[in-house]
């Protein structure tokens, strides 16, 4: 039993360290770690996420997206409740999948070619960036459901976009290290259970008898 | 032994830090929780600015972005009457007002809402409100505002887990003596049928109030006085801790005068009427009224009653 016990230990010390030092090589010193630039095929003046595509909370991305020179575009994070109703009459392409670093799959949404409102006066953004040609935005994915939204400006639409993610974890780095030195552990468990090693070392009772020997001439 | 224990306790520590990795985000589907407390703070913030203008220039104008429906057909009337007697003094415009609690619930599409606890320290009174926002493009505005008594004692509202508020069916009656909607209707029936008939509401001071303002009414000599109160749809409704529900109702209430022949009537100087129906009135003379009711509905059975109410009349035609 304690043989069985010490190879699970091991098997999980060897995949703890794997993945902890492939999240420290991946994300390295800067805890970050980017792809791109991607094309996206789209001739809408609006691209969003659906509700369920950034199911994860805690990592920080960065989005740095290019559209043609000249374009004004607006890259903006919000609560999908907003999202959903701010662009439900406007043609759009809606991403309906995405799987890290970078696939996705998108569908597009047929209605109006502009929005009710300009984007840039809305005060239910939790993280925006504008600008002409290309649009930076960087925002740690919170708990609530939460959409991204690229949004062409001024007329236009965002043909010819490209997309650039990089993804930051805060202390990503120690944490892979972390791994690797608690999977060092777990191994030595592991070798101790596996060789049926007592985690407490016995005393020899011949030393023990010398001792107490010892200790009695001196009293 | 000491070395190993040593080993273990860091591999441990390192695991709890690796619980801040990217997870799974909360159950809540698709939702979001109205306002947060400095948000309902800076919406409140913003009111009060607005409504601080539009009282100093007797224009209701200003009230539109901040205010929408009963509530701002009242405070417009408010202010027409004002306006229109000349009066040196606008309404409420002394008021100090101070959010006491907010509670907002989770909703997973436009309207958002959420209700603002107020104390309305010079009046000596607790506004009970909501500030809606229609849709993700428009701004907040107060929707309703009953205002109860300091002494009226609010009862606790159920939260959940994440401390939001839990709405209610206007038209079910889960676990209620009868649906919101329905509270509403009976309120007007009652006050459209004469004091001795069956009611299903509580005989409370709001009923007795509307009810000796139409008697005093009533006893104009030549006018032949009616009145009639119309339910408006529910929209707003909330659970509250003992499983009964607060309701936000508005009644529209039409006093009407038919003026015999021969007589006419001349309304007091200062007098709401004054302002709304000036001159003499020969033939008939109707007045418009909105009146919203705080009306809590206890669980399984009992009789609804009305917490508070704010009303006001919001227009008027007479010949």
């Amino acid at each position: 039993m304690r043989r069985f016990v010490g190879i699970v230990l091991i098997v999980i010390a060897v995949i703890t360290a794997i993945a902890g030092a492939g999240l420290a090589i991946l994300l390295g010193t800067d805890n970050r770690t980017a792809t791109g630039p991607h094309e996206i095929e789209t001739n809408a003046p609006v691209l969003v996420t659906r509700p369920d595509v950034l199911s994860w909370a805690g990592p920080t991305i960065t989005l740095t997206v290019e559209v043609e020179p000249g374009q004004e575009i607006f890259v903006g994070a919000a609560n999908s409740v907003d999202l959903a109703d701010y662009v439900a009459t406007t043609h759009r392409t809606e991403v309906t999948d995405f799987r890290p670093p970078w696939t996705i799959e998108t569908e597009d949404v047929v209605g109006e070619n502009r929005l009710p409102i300009a984007p840039g006066k809305l005060d239910w953004w939790v993280a925006r960036g504008e600008g002409t040609g290309s649009a930076t935005l960087t925002v740690e994915l919170p708990e609530q459901a939460f959409g991204l939204a690229v949004i062409a400006i001024g007329g236009g639409d965002l043909g010819g976009m490209r997309v650039t993610a990089a993804y930051e974890l805060d202390g990503g780095f120690g944490i892979g290290l972390g791994m690797v030195g608690f999977a060092v552990g777990l191994g030595l468990f592991g070798r101790i259970a596996f060789q049926g090693r007592s985690m407490v070392r016995v005393a020899d009772e011949t030393e023990d008898e010398a001792e107490y020997a010892e200790e009695g001439e001196r009293w | 032994m000491i070395r190993r224990l040593w080993v273990a306790v860091m591999a441990g520590a390192m695991l709890v830090a690796g619980c801040a990795v990217p997870h799974p985000k909360d159950s809540h589907g698709v939702t979001k929780v109205a306002a947060s407390e400095a948000e309902a703070e800076a919406i409140y913030d913003r009111y009060r600015t607005v409504r601080k203008s539009a009282l100093e220039l007797l224009d209701e104008a200003p009230l539109t972005q901040v205010e929408s429906g009963a509530v701002l057909a009242i405070d417009a009337g408010a202010m027409m009457v004002a306006r229109r007697l000349l009066m040196s003094k606008a309404p409420d415009d002394t008021q100090t007002l101070r959010i006491l609690d907010v509670y907002a619930p989770r909703l997973d599409s436009y309207p958002l809402w959420f209700v603002a606890v107020v104390e309305d320290g010079v009046r000596d009174l607790i506004k009970v409100q909501i500030f809606q926002r229609e849709s993700s493009t428009t701004g907040w505005q107060m929707v309703a505002s009953p205002e109860i008594l300091p002494t009226t004692q609010l009862p606790a509202f159920d939260l959940d887990d994440t401390d939001a508020l839990k709405p209610v069916d206007p038209f079910r009656a889960d676990g209620l003596a009868m649906s919101p909607q329905a509270a509403v209707d009976a309120y007007a029936a009652t006050l459209n049928n004469p004091p001795d008939a069956e009611s299903k509401v509580s005989d409370d001071s709001f009923i007795t109030q509307m009810r000796q303002v139409a008697a005093e009414q009533k006893q104009v000599q030549g006018v032949n006085f009616t009145q009639q109160w119309t339910p408006r749809t529910v929209q707003y409704a909330l659970r509250s801790a003992d499983g009964g529900a607060l309701v936000f109702g508005t009644l529209y209430r039409v006093d009407r005068y038919e003026i015999e022949k021969g007589r006419y009537i001349n309304w007091p100087e200062g007098s709401e009427q004054k302002a709304f129906l000036s001159g003499r009135l020969y033939s008939i003379g109707e007045l418009r009224y909105y009146h919203q009711i705080l009306v809590y509905i206890p669980p399984d059975e009992g009789l609804p009653v009305a917490l508070g109410q704010y009303g006001g009349v919001v227009d008027g035609v007479g010949y």
